[in-house]
C-alpha cells in the first residue's frame, strides 16, 4: 500500500484567491482516483499542476519517489486529457494520436503499430483519416483518450472528461474508462464536479472545498461515514438537521429527534444526517407531516414531506407505495442509521 | 421573391452602380482605339502593348513588385510574432492599441514623419526607405488579422502539444503556426495589395531614381491623361482583385477549421 504519487502540502495562490491550501494526497499505483468538488475548489488547478501546466507556490510532489515538480511538462511521464479535448484541428485522427509518439522519436513501424492498437481499443480504427471536426462528441472524447494513453504514461489525468457528453453516452463512457484503466494498468486521476460520476467510477475520492481537502475515502466510506457536514451534503442526497445535542437526542427547531451514540458533548451544536433510503413510511413514526410532492426516478420515488422544519424532509419510497399528494406521512428510522456530526 | 421590402433592392442596385460604374468605364476605355482618352472610336488592345513597351512603366512595375514582396515578408514575420506576443504573453489592451494604431494613421502624417526621421538619420532615400515605411503600417494589418485568429483558437491546443512531449519551438511550428496559417496568408495578401498601390508614403520616402508604379502613373497624369493610363490602371485593378479573391477564399477555409 505504498504511495505511488505523493502530493505533500502543496499550496497555490492567485492574487486574493487561495486555490490550493496545504493539500496532501497519496495515490496508489493503478488506482482510479477522483478529485471531486464544486467549481472553484482547486481540483483543476491541482490537476494542471500535476501535468506541469501550472506552477505551485510550495509543497512537494513525488512520483515513484522521484521529484515531479522540477520536471518540465513535456518531459513528465504524465498525460492530461483536456476538458475541451484539445484535438489538433489540422491533423486527422491518426496523426493526432501519433503526435506524442513522434515526439519520442520512435521508429515509424512502432508508431504505426501503437497508434493502430490504441485506435482499435477505443473502436475508432475506421475513422483514422477523419478530421476532428467530422467526429461526434463521443468520438472526439475517445480520440483525446487514445492520444493520451498511447504514450503509456505512469499517470493519466482526466479533466472533466465526460462533462460535454449527454447522459446516455456518459454512462457508457464511464464503463469504458474503467475497462481501459483496468486493461492499460495506468493510474487514473479524474477531476469532476459530479459526485454521482465520482462515486460510480473511482476507487477512492478526495473531496475538496475552497482549496482544501475535506475527506479522502472510498465511495462507500464517503457515503456512509462523511466526516463533515459539507461531505454529507455534497455526497448523495441527505436530510440535514442542525440543532443542539441532548442526551441520546437532538433538539431541532423545537422538535426532539433520536440521535445515535456520539463522542460529542451534550449541549454542543450538531447536525443529524439522515439518508432518504433509511427512512420508512408507516402508521406511526418519530415525525410526521404532509406530502408536498414526489419525484419519480425510475425504480423509486423521492418524496418531499413537510414536517414543520425549515426544509422539506426527503424520503425514498418504492414506486407502488407512493401516497397521494397532501396525505399525512409518518416517518420512522433507526437512530443507528443516522449520522451525527459536529456543526461548525 | 415577393416580399414587402422588395423596393429596397432599388437603392441597392443604385449603390452598386455608383461603386462599379467608374471602374467599368475605365476598363471599357482601356480598349479604345482613339488617342484621346475619353472618346470611343473602336476596339483595340494597342494601349496594352504600348504599356509593355514603355521602359518607365516596366521599371515602375518592377520597383513596386520589389517593394510589395519584401514589405509582405517583413510584415508577415514581424506582424505574426507581435500578434502571438500580444495574445499569449503580454495581455495588455493599451499595448495592443499601440501595436495596431499604425494601420489607421493618416498616410500624410506618417509620410511626413517618416521623411523627417529618415532625413534626420541621414538615411539615403530609395526603395529600401519605402520598404521600411510600408512595412510599418502593413505589419499592423497582419497583426490585427492574426491576433483575431489567435483569440479564436483554443489555447489548450498548445498546452496539449507540450503535454504530449513537444518543445516550445516544436509546438509553435506544429500546432500554433498551422492553426494561424490562413490568417497569416490573408494578412500577407492584404499587406501586398496595400503596398502595391500605395502612393502618398512612397512619394515622400522614395528617392528620385527608383519610382514605384503609382509615382510613375502620377507623373504621367501630370502632363495630361494618356490612354495607356487606362490600360495600366486596369492591369493594377486586376492584380488587386485577384489577390483579394485569394485572400477571401483563405478566410473561408479558416472559418471551416
Amino acid at each position: 500500500m505504498s504511495s505511488f504519487l505523493s502530493i505533500a502540502a502543496v499550496s497555490k495562490r492567485y492574487g486574493d484567491i487561495q486555490a490550493l491550501n496545504n493539500v496532501s494526497i497519496d495515490i496508489r499505483e493503478n488506482e482510479f482516483f477522483a478529485l471531486l468538488g464544486p467549481s472553484g475548489c482547486g481540483k483543476t488547478t491541482l490537476l494542471r499542476a500535476l501535468a506541469g501546466l501550472e506552477s505551485l507556490d510550495s509543497g512537494v510532489v513525488t512520483l515513484a519517489n522521484e521529484d515531479l515538480l522540477s520536471v518540465p511538462a513535456n518531459k513528465r511521464p504524465v498525460n492530461l486529457m483536456f476538458q475541451s479535448y484539445a484535438l489538433f484541428p489540422h491533423l486527422n485522427v491518426f496523426d493526432n494520436v501519433a503526435y506524442g509518439l513522434r515526439r519520442e522519436k520512435l521508429d515509424k513501424a512502432e508508431i504505426d503499430h501503437r497508434a493502430h492498437d490504441v485506435l482499435k481499443t477505443v473502436g475508432l480504427l475506421d475513422q483514422k483519416d477523419r478530421r476532428p471536426s467530422q467526429l461526434s462528441g463521443g468520438q472526439k472524447q475517445r480520440v483525446a483518450l487514445a492520444r493520451a494513453i498511447v504514450k503509456r504514461p505512469k499517470i493519466l489525468l482526466l479533466d472533466e472528461p465526460l462533462s460535454a457528453l449527454d447522459k446516455k453516452v456518459r454512462s457508457e463512457m464511464q464503463l469504458e474508462l474503467k475497462r481501459l484503466q483496468h486493461e492499460a494498468g495506468i493510474t487514473f486521476i479524474i477531476v469532476t464536479h459530479d459526485q454521482e460520476e465520482a462515486m460510480s467510477i473511482a476507487d477512492r475520492i478526495a473531496l475538496m472545498d475552497k482549496g482544501e481537502v475535506v475527506q479522502i475515502a472510498t465511495p462507500v466510506e464517503m457515503y456512509s461515514a462523511p466526516k463533515t457536514k459539507f461531505v454529507a451534503d455534497f455526497i448523495g442526497t441527505s436530510n440535514l438537521f442542525s440543532g443542539t445535542l441532548g442526551t441520546g437526542n437532538i433538539s431541532v427547531q423545537g422538535k426532539t429527534l433520536p440521535a445515535p451514540a456520539t463522542q460529542l458533548a451534550s449541549g454542543s451544536k450538531a447536525v443529524l444526517v439522515l439518508r432518504p433510503e433509511d427512512i420508512t413510511l408507516g402508521t406511526t413514526g418519530q415525525i410526521s407531516g404532509t406530502l408536498v410532492s414526489s419525484n419519480f426516478y425510475g425504480g423509486s420515488s423521492l418524496l418531499f414531506v413537510d414536517c414543520g422544519f425549515e426544509q422539506l424532509v426527503k424520503v425514498s419510497c418504492a414506486l407502488n407505495q407512493v401516497p397521494p399528494a397532501g396525505s399525512t406521512c409518518h416517518l420512522s428510522w433507526s437512530a443507528a442509521d443516522s449520522i451525527l456530526l459536529a456543526d461548525a | 421573391m415577393h416580399n414587402k421590402l422588395g423596393w429596397l433592392r432599388l437603392p441597392l442596385y443604385g449603390v452598386l452602380v455608383f461603386l462599379y460604374l467608374p471602374i467599368s468605364v475605365l476598363i471599357f476605355m482601356s480598349f479604345n482605339a482613339s488617342d484621346a482618352p475619353f472618346t470611343w472610336t473602336g476596339f483595340s488592345t494597342k494601349w496594352y502593348s504600348v504599356l509593355f513597351d514603355s521602359p518607365d512603366i516596366l521599371e515602375g512595375f518592377k520597383n513596386t513588385l520589389i517593394v510589395a514582396v519584401i514589405t509582405t515578408i517583413i510584415s508577415i514575420v514581424l506582424g505574426t510574432l507581435l500578434a502571438i506576443g500580444l495574445a499569449r504573453y503580454q495581455k495588455s489592451s493599451s499595448l495592443e492599441a499601440i501595436a495596431l494604431t499604425p494601420a489607421i494613421f493618416p498616410d500624410l502624417a506618417l509620410a511626413i514623419g517618416l521623411l523627417a526621421l529618415f532625413t534626420s538619420l541621414h538615411l539615403t532615400l530609395g526603395l529600401h526607405s519605402v520598404i521600411i515605411s510600408h512595412a510599418l503600417f502593413c505589419m499592423a494589418f497582419v497583426t490585427a488579422i492574426v491576433r483575431g485568429r489567435l483569440a479564436q483558437i483554443d489555447s489548450s491546443l498548445e498546452e496539449a502539444a507540450q503535454d504530449l512531449g513537444d518543445t516550445a519551438i516544436g509546438t509553435f511550428f506544429r500546432v500554433t503556426l498551422p492553426s494561424i496559417k490562413p490568417a497569416i496568408i490573408a494578412g500577407g495578401l492584404l499587406a501586398f495589395t496595400l503596398s502595391l498601390d500605395e502612393f502618398v508614403i512612397a512619394f515622400f520616402t522614395n528617392g528620385p531614381s527608383s519610382p514605384t508604379l503609382p509615382i510613375v502613373i502620377y507623373s504621367m497624369v501630370r502632363f495630361g491623361v494618356s490612354p495607356e493610363i487606362n490600360a495600366l490602371a486596369t492591369v493594377v485593378l486586376l492584380i488587386s482583385a485577384l489577390i483579394v479573391t485569394i485572400a477571401q477564399r483563405n478566410v473561408k477555409v479558416q472559418d471551416q477549421l
